[in-house]
């Protein structure tokens, strides 16, 4: 019996000793992070209804967000009162557009800090924001900043989801995937301020 | 000032009782001893002592002690008795209280033959440990084990949401307290706050808790406690026997189920063995007024068991696989600071949803496999020594909600590998005095698994660890003493990528010196002191030194320091132990002081992402002094009629800034008032039904704006338990019935990481069956 202990105890040193030795661990391997992105291009072209369908054929203006910075490119813009402006949402990385990775059935846009009855806002694609159109309705002496927040995982069952500028969104659920804002500023039709230029 | 209250109560409450008991001895006496081994003077534990001619009988404690109460006077003879040992009796006249002491001989008698049935080691130390009896674990059966350890006075659990739960000793939890399962250490991804241990419950028939901080024996990292789970001894018998298990419960709509088998082999003597197996499966948990959304659980777990003994040494190969899938409360998905400001205003989810069982992401995934061979080798001089080797395996898998189709790709997914050699000699070196010396090897390798398109938090890496350490006891029938010195070394080397692939990779090297000092007084027949101080240490966790990115599960960047120094601690740990007949007080006081203590700080700034701003926080070093109480007490108040009284408090400060340590567990106070029916029949054991009051105090230290939130508000809870059994032939069937949160009170835990987000659980209705055979 003394052998059997012996030739036991061998074995667990020699096991030991064996693991011991031929364990270390991988060289690490650089992940390419998919939850973040490197920028927001916002697009506003202007348009008009044709019936129910927008036809986007006029003037464009982009607005730019970039990783690393919380200011938008440019930070202050006009829109003309009384039209209406088809918004595209982009969202980028590594130069490729992954706006598609965001699906409809658990993202969606709002659009906040609009004053009441100076835009309007309709989705045209099934309540996710990515397409959607912004009527001018009134111009305003000063710039507002409009939030714009993508929100992902929400309920878009929920009461708190069903207007795009639901200022009590998070009650839907979810998290945030974007939320930044621009100054925004709806003119006349005549008035000095170039479109798309930063005010300072 | 509370404390200083208590402590005169406390006071008041022992000499009241110690003065009464003395007044009400008039015409009784006792008679105690202790009994050692004449040959090695060791103490014999579990002898039989029989009081003649009152055919009384008591056996001995672990060291030896027995004793006898409420005698009268007159003449007797005390008969001592045990396996191995010469009968031996002891005759006296009983006039006063009287010490017996007595040494036995080994036995020459010749025997025809012998079966060797083994032993296993008790735990001999001067530290302070409470041990969960087997009532206890039979009552807290089907929970997780940091819910279970809460039996013990001084022990928390840190929870994240209903279904992750880490064990908290005397306000320390992760890696400032070491988990030993079945002598292995436990070796997970312990550093996370949301990551629990990984063992199965119902695998332990002897779980123990030591307070103080016994880095001699156990190493690095049990400067605030060291947790034992071990499975029960295997049989003796050849003959199969086991036990079932049937755990059901309300709120989750589900519960667990547990199976052991063990036997031996009839034509291979001393050849045992044991299977075992548990599973259970959970739905959504319901807080008192509403579902928490994907809280549910899935988990199966097995082990296996082999063991040959011979008349000298003990061989064991023990696997154990555990896996489990839990979800995380939907409602604690966060993707920044607002999203977690605008769910505290208010106060719970946004949005319920019905009950269901599915779980989806946010979830984990997690698998640990255990291998553990050991041999035990008893010598003719008393000496034994013990070798085992261990080899763990922890996969974790961590599933975030992610975009396009990617929440099925784990965000986390980690493989850590460790394995520990562990050789201990136990020897007698001098008449009372025995001697331990011990080496500890471990090796751990731990992988990021590629493919997760998330930067890990932590980086790939390997730790290279041993120590060697002396313990000498000196055992006398009124105290014993206990010095230790032990040595430790530890190596990182690790490599990993930051954000934007950016590499980094280093080398630390850990070494530290750590000694302990304790004793034990039997002061009085009814009155036992222990102290013990112990000098620990532990090295920053891979986590505290290099994480350095946005932690999705806190909305927040954290930040850890390659060039921190290990914390060194050293815990001061006193107990008191006052027994009587009808009476039982345990007081622990401990002063636990930090050097380098490792804390998150919110640095009050912030990291600018696309999706809005984090707030970053960086791992610091400070010192700390942790002190506080624990208190036990029963008293008989009448025949089957039990009061038991249980409380901690915890104090935690920050010295070097004069500022309060966050996530400390608040003082509470449990009451529990328990009546056992008298009749005692061979059918069935008694019926027992209790009534528990728990009151948790707020949390008032605390800095304000140090949390997203203040701490919670205090709450009372009353829990009820029933219970019986039932034997037939040699089989028994356990009944129990219980109602936790009786009252489906509305509450929140401060140590629940999720109270920013939702309520604690709501009523529970549980009932228990236990089968032997």
């Amino acid at each position: 019996m003394y052998k059997l202990h012996n030739y036991f105890l061998l074995a667990a040193i020699g096991l030991a000793a064996v693991s011991f030795t031929s364990c270390s661990k991988d060289d690490p391997v650089p992940e390419i992070d998919q939850e973040e992105y490197d920028g927001t291009i916002l697009t506003f072209t202007e348009g008009h209804y044709h019936g129910e369908e927008f036809h986007a054929a006029g003037d464009t203006l982009q607005i730019r967000f970039v990783k690393g910075s919380d200011k938008a490119y440019p930070s202050h813009v006009h829109l003309h009162e009384g039209e209406q402006y088809q918004l595209d949402i982009a969202m980028f990385k590594n130069g490729e557009n992954i706006s598609a990775e965001f699906g409809e059935s658990e993202h969606q846009w709002f659009f906040l800090g609009s004053p009441d009855g100076v835009l309007d806002y309709t989705y045209s694609d099934n309540q996710v924001g990515f397409k959607g159109v912004f009527t001018v309705n009134q111009a305003t002496p000063e710039g507002f900043d409009l939030q714009l927040i993508l929100r992902h995982g929400l309920d878009k069952s929920q009461a708190a989801a069903q207007d795009w500028n639901s200022n009590n969104y998070r009650e839907a659920g979810g998290s945030d995937d974007f939320n930044k804002s621009f100054e925004l500023h709806p003119v006349e039709g005549d008035h000095d301020h170039e479109e798309g230029h930063e005010h300072d | 000032m509370l404390a200083k209250k208590l402590f005169m109560l406390l006071l008041c409450l022992f000499w009241s009782i110690h003065f009464g008991y003395a007044q009400s001895h008039n015409g009784t006496f006792t008679i105690h001893g202790q009994l050692t081994d004449s040959d090695t003077h060791l103490p014999i534990a579990n002898a039989t002592v029989t009081l003649m001619p009152i055919n009384k009988t008591a056996k001995t404690d672990g060291h030896g002690f027995y004793r006898f109460s409420s005698l009268c006077n007159g003449i007797y003879t005390l008969h001592f008795k045990s396996i191995g040992f010469e009968e031996h009796n002891k005759e006296l006249n009983l006039t006063k209280n009287e010490t017996v002491n007595s040494a036995l001989m080994h036995s020459s008698i010749v025997l025809h033959h012998v079966e060797v049935i083994g032993h296993q080691s008790t735990l001999k130390t001067t530290a302070v440990v409470n041990s969960l009896t087997q009532e206890q674990l039979k009552e807290t059966k089907g929970d997780v084990l940091a819910a279970i350890l809460q039996k013990v006075p001084g022990v928390n659990m840190l929870q994240t949401g209903a279904t992750i739960a880490k064990p908290v000793i005397h306000g320390m939890h992760s890696n400032r307290i070491l988990i030993l399962n079945n002598g292995i250490r436990q070796e997970g991804q312990q550093w996370g706050n949301e990551h629990a241990p990984e063992i199965d419950p119902f695998i332990a028939k002897n779980i123990r808790v030591i307070k103080g901080a016994e880095s001699v024996r156990y190493g690095a990292e049990a400067i605030g406690g060291v947790i034992l789970v071990e499975p029960p001894p295997l049989p003796i018998q050849t003959e199969i026997h086991g036990e079932i298990d049937i755990i059901g419960q309300t709120n989750g709509q589900g519960g667990a189920t547990a199976a052991t088998l063990d036997g031996g082999i009839k034509h291979l003597p001393g050849f045992h063995w044991r299977l075992q197996g548990s599973a259970k499966r959970l739905g959504d948990i319901k807080s008192a007024n509403y579902f928490l959304n994907n809280t549910g659980v899935k988990e199966i777990n097995y082990s296996t068991t082999l063991a040959y003994k011979t008349n000298f040494a003990q061989f064991e190969l023990y696997y154990s696989h555990f896996e489990t899938e839990l979800g995380i409360f939907q409602g604690a998905h966060i993707g920044s600071v607002e999203d977690l400001e605008s769910r505290i205003e208010n106060g719970q989810p946004f949005i319920t949803y019905p009950f269901s069982y599915t779980i989806h992401a946010p979830r984990q995934k997690i698998k640990h496999d255990l291998l553990k061979l050991k041999t035990h080798a008893d010598f003719e001089n008393g000496a034994r020594i013990d070798i085992q080797y261990g080899v763990q395996r922890n996969v974790r898998k961590e599933y975030d909600m992610r975009r396009g189709g990617r929440s099925s790709i784990p965000s986390l997914d980690l493989a850590l590998t460790s394995q520990n050699m562990d050789i201990t000699y136990d020897y007698l070196n001098h008449e009372d005095l025995r001697s331990i010396i011990g080496v500890n090897l471990a090796v751990q390798v731990n992988n990021n698994i590629p493919g997760t398109f998330t930067t890990p938090l932590i980086p790939n890496y390997d730790a290279y660890h041993a120590g060697l350490f002396v313990i000498e006891r000196w055992i006398k029938p009124a105290y014993e003493w206990e010095m230790g010195l032990r040595y430790d070394y530890k190596y990182f080397d690790a490599a990993g990528y930051r954000l934007d692939s950016i590499y980094y990779a280093g080398t630390r090297t850990f070494h530290h010196f750590s000694g302990s000092m304790g004793a034990t007084w039997h002061l009085h027949k009814t009155l036992d002191l222990q102290s013990n101080i112990g000098l620990a240490w532990r090295p920053p966790a891979i986590n505290e030194l290099f994480s350095d990115g946005l932690h999705h599960g806190t909305a927040a960047v954290e930040i850890g320091n390659d060039q921190f120094k290990s914390e060194q601690g050293i815990k001061w740990m006193n107990a008191v132990q006052f027994h009587l007949p009808q009476f039982d007080l345990e007081i622990n006081a401990y002063a636990n002081y930090l050097k380098n203590y490792i804390y998150l700080h919110a640095t009050g700034e912030f990291w600018e992402s696309l999706r809005g701003a984090f707030p970053i926080f960086q791992y610091k070093q400070t010192d700390a002094l942790f002190w506080g109480m624990d208190l036990t007490a029963h008293y008989e108040m009448a025949k089957g009629l039990h009061y038991h009284v249980k409380g901690s408090l915890v104090r935690a400060k920050d010295t070097k800034n004069d500022r309060y340590l966050p996530w400390i567990p608040s003082d509470r106070i449990e009451n529990t008032l328990r009546w056992t029916e008298t009749n005692d029949t061979p059918e069935a054991t008694p019926f027992f039904l209790q009534i528990q009051h728990q009151w948790i105090a707020r949390q008032n230290r605390y800095n304000p704006g140090s949390d997203f939130a203040p701490p919670p508000n205090a709450y009372g809870l009353i829990h009820i338990l029933g219970g019986t059994s039932l034997r037939f032939n040699q089989q028994t069937l356990h009944l129990h019935a219980g109602v936790n949160n009786l009252l489906n009170k509305t509450y929140k835990e401060y140590m629940n990481r999720f109270r920013y987000y939702a309520h604690d659980m709501g009523r529970n209705i549980t009932l228990k069956l236990n089968y032997t055979f």
